[in-house]
């Protein structure tokens, strides 16, 4: 360390590359991010700005688009108890299976990261396994478990406790826990990444100061991995709100959701400017969670 | 101030898989002296601190405090303040939490944690500071927002995990004169992890040196500098000059190339394979033509380092010797001098080698 040579020596190399890259920083950015750049553009800025655009247009009576500016689609929505109804419980169901993946989540991205269990790779493929499988087969593997004639309700009327004793289907419960099992993976992933940033030495200094474990978690290591669950929460809120495939397979009809509105204005009601128009709200909802999160965590800084 | 306690280490053994890290240490540390553990990276210093701090557990052995038996007690309840490495000060706390840490958690009145609270602040310099985030501290305000922090709750003992090697030179030197000053009025029992030689040899009462898992000397740094127990102390405790040779048991020793020294009053009975250590400080370069005294030999290169020359000189017989010169003692030197070499026999030291064979 005390070697000037060496450190010399370093500080040239350094400075070649750094030169190296300032000369052509602009251009190599550029030629990095342009392929993803691109495919943003067409995959989602463009469908969602006609989208837009379609939200503020009308249709004739025999469905055409017309080229009427309107706000018709969003005065209808918004007088309209069923589909307030629909956004209200949405948001609920979202915000409880934020709840309810943040919390299983947490425990087990903290068992993985901080007991370091000697099965820890094993754990990790578990965790990861579901993602492999896709949502709508996993609905259907929930409808099999839960359904009405599913396992458990067949084992607990086997048992004598009646039939359909437990339900599932069709129901927010239902939703919410297929929802939030979806999700969980995610939510461990993005967690362990905010708790391996953590320092241990933060949490072996408040036990040096006299922390037992529980008040060291409550005083430094939850407060310190706040701001990442509130990254997590935005994340999975804003994927919740969007849940299309376990709404459709779990709620059915019964407990309508708004993705899956969207989808039956625009595929079966024709109705291609009002299904716009759900998904603007859809979206603005999601930013609106976006910005109390920025706000949130702002404040703190 | 509570009471001055010591702390005693009885047999304790770290093992991490196959490696003993720590391998049957036996130490006490008496009250309120400042302790060094000193040695290279790896030499189970740091474990050894943890385990006393109760971070770290025991594969066996055990530790006690002020006379209790604390192997099983667990870090929050030792009652011990510690000084990290990096610091580790909460980041999401101003400097004011950061110290009132450790009397929030023993549930002290809120009006005593502000008074105890501005006093460490004081303790250290750093009053008016209370309410800045840790990042807007330079590196020497961390380390010492990190002392009080650790000082606060009056614990103990004072365990410091090398807590100078992140500042700069200057800084360094400096701090290391604040904690020794602040250990010493607290009066504190202090142990101190480092593998920086001048810090332990400048701060400490005593001095372990450590390597391989194991003890190699207890003493002051006078102790360790002058009279090291092994070769591996001789060395790694400041510069040295080692001539193996034979002792013959009538003081004196004869080195590879026929050479004879004498043995210093002490070790003159000395007989077998022996290392002698002469510090480069202690050897005198004299101009030949004065004297007919002392070993012959020509420059063979020198460095200047401002108030220092070091100086290496070839011996007849081909033996290089380094010397540590005051710079106006050999101004003017040259490489291919013919000079005279001189040392007070017992300025130096003589190390018994033990035979390996046998």
């Amino acid at each position: 360390m005390d070697n000037p040579i060496a450190d010399g020596g370093g500080r040239q190399l350094s400075g070649e590359l750094a030169n190296y890259f300032r000369g052509r920083k602009g251009v190599t950015i550029t030629a990095l991010v342009s392929p993803v750049a691109l495919l943003l553009l067409f995959s989602y800025v463009v469908p969602v700005a006609i989208l837009a655009g379609v939200s503020f247009l009308s249709q004739d009576a025999r469905g055409a688009i017309t080229p009427d500016f309107t706000l018709g689609n969003f005065v209808r929505f918004f007088s309209d108890p069923w589909f307030l109804f629909t956004l209200g419980r949405s948001i609920r169901i979202a915000f409880f299976v934020t709840l309810m993946a943040i919390t299983l989540g947490y425990v087990a991205a903290y068992y993985l990261v901080f007991k370091q269990p000697r099965l820890f790779e094993f754990y990790l493929i578990l965790v990861v396994a579901p993602v492999l499988v896709g949502n709508v087969v996993r609905a259907f593997g929930w409808q099999m478990l839960m359904g009405d004639s599913g396992l458990v309700n067949t084992f607990l009327w086997k048992l004598g406790l009646g039939e359909h004793t437990l339900r599932f289907m069709y129901t927010e419960t239902g939703i919410i826990i297929a929802d939030a099992s979806t999700l969980l993976p995610l939510v461990i992933l993005i967690l362990m990444g905010v708790l391996t940033r953590i320092d241990p030495a933060y949490i072996e200094a408040a036990k040096a100061l006299g922390a037992s474990g529980r008040r060291a978690f409550m005083n430094v290591t939850l407060p310190l991995s706040l701001s990442g669950v509130g990254a997590a929460s935005v994340i999975c809120f804003t994927l919740a709100l969007g849940t299309f495939e376990i709404a459709v397979l779990i709620g059915g009809k019964r407990v309508q959701m708004i993705a899956p509105l969207v989808y039956e204005q625009i595929t079966y009601a024709f109705n291609w400017t009002m299904g716009a128009a759900v998904a603007m709200v859809l979206l603005v909802v999601s930013v609106v969670g976006i910005v109390i999160h920025d706000i949130a965590f702002r404040s703190k800084k | 101030m509570r009471d001055v306690v010591s702390i005693r280490l009885e047999d304790i053994v770290k093992r991490f898989g196959d490696v003993k890290a720590v391998n049957h240490v036996a130490l006490t540390f008496d009250p309120g002296k400042l302790y060094v553990l000193l040695g290279p990276s790896g030499c189970g210093k740091t474990t050894t601190l943890r385990m006393i701090s109760g971070l770290e557990e025991l594969t066996s052995g055990s530790i006690y405090i002020g006379g209790e038996d604390v192997t099983n007690v667990p870090v929050h309840e030792r009652d011990l303040g510690f000084v990290f490495q990096q610091y580790a000060l909460f980041p999401h706390m101003s400097v004011e939490n950061n110290v009132a840490f450790g009397l929030r958690m023993r549930r002290y009145p809120s009006t005593e944690i502000d008074t105890r609270v501005k006093a460490s602040l004081g303790l250290v310099q750093l009053s008016g500071l209370e309410r800045r985030r840790i990042r807007q501290l330079s590196g020497g305000q961390q380390q010492r927002v990190a002392l009080a922090r650790a000082l606060v709750t009056e614990p103990r003992a004072l365990l410091l995990d090398e807590p100078l090697s992140n500042l700069d030179k200057n800084l360094r030197d400096d701090m290391r004169g604040q904690i020794r000053d602040i250990q010493k009025r607290l009066g504190i029992t202090t142990i101190m992890v480092t593998h920086d030689q001048t810090e332990a040899l400048s701060m400490a009462d005593e001095i372990v040196v450590m390597n391989n898992g194991l003890v190699e000397q207890v003493g002051t740094p006078e102790d360790i500098y002058r009279r090291p127990s092994s070769l591996f102390t001789a060395h790694f405790v400041g510069a040295a000059n080692i001539i193996e040779g034979i002792a013959n048991g009538n003081g004196s020793m004869v080195d590879s190339a026929g050479v004879n020294y004498r043995l210093p009053a002490d070790r003159k009975s000395l007989s077998g394979k022996v290392a002698m250590m002469i510090r480069p400080s202690d050897i005198q370069i004299l101009d030949k033509d004065l004297v007919t005294d002392g070993l012959d030999g020509t420059v063979l290169s020198s460095m200047y380092f401002g108030a220092t020359r070091k100086v290496i000189v070839r011996l007849e017989g081909g033996r290089d010797l380094s010397i540590d010169t005051n710079e106006r003692e050999t101004r003017g030197i040259a490489d291919g001098d013919i000079v005279k070499l001189y040392y007070e026999t017992d300025s130096s030291h003589v190390i018994r080698i033990p035979d390996d064979h046998g």
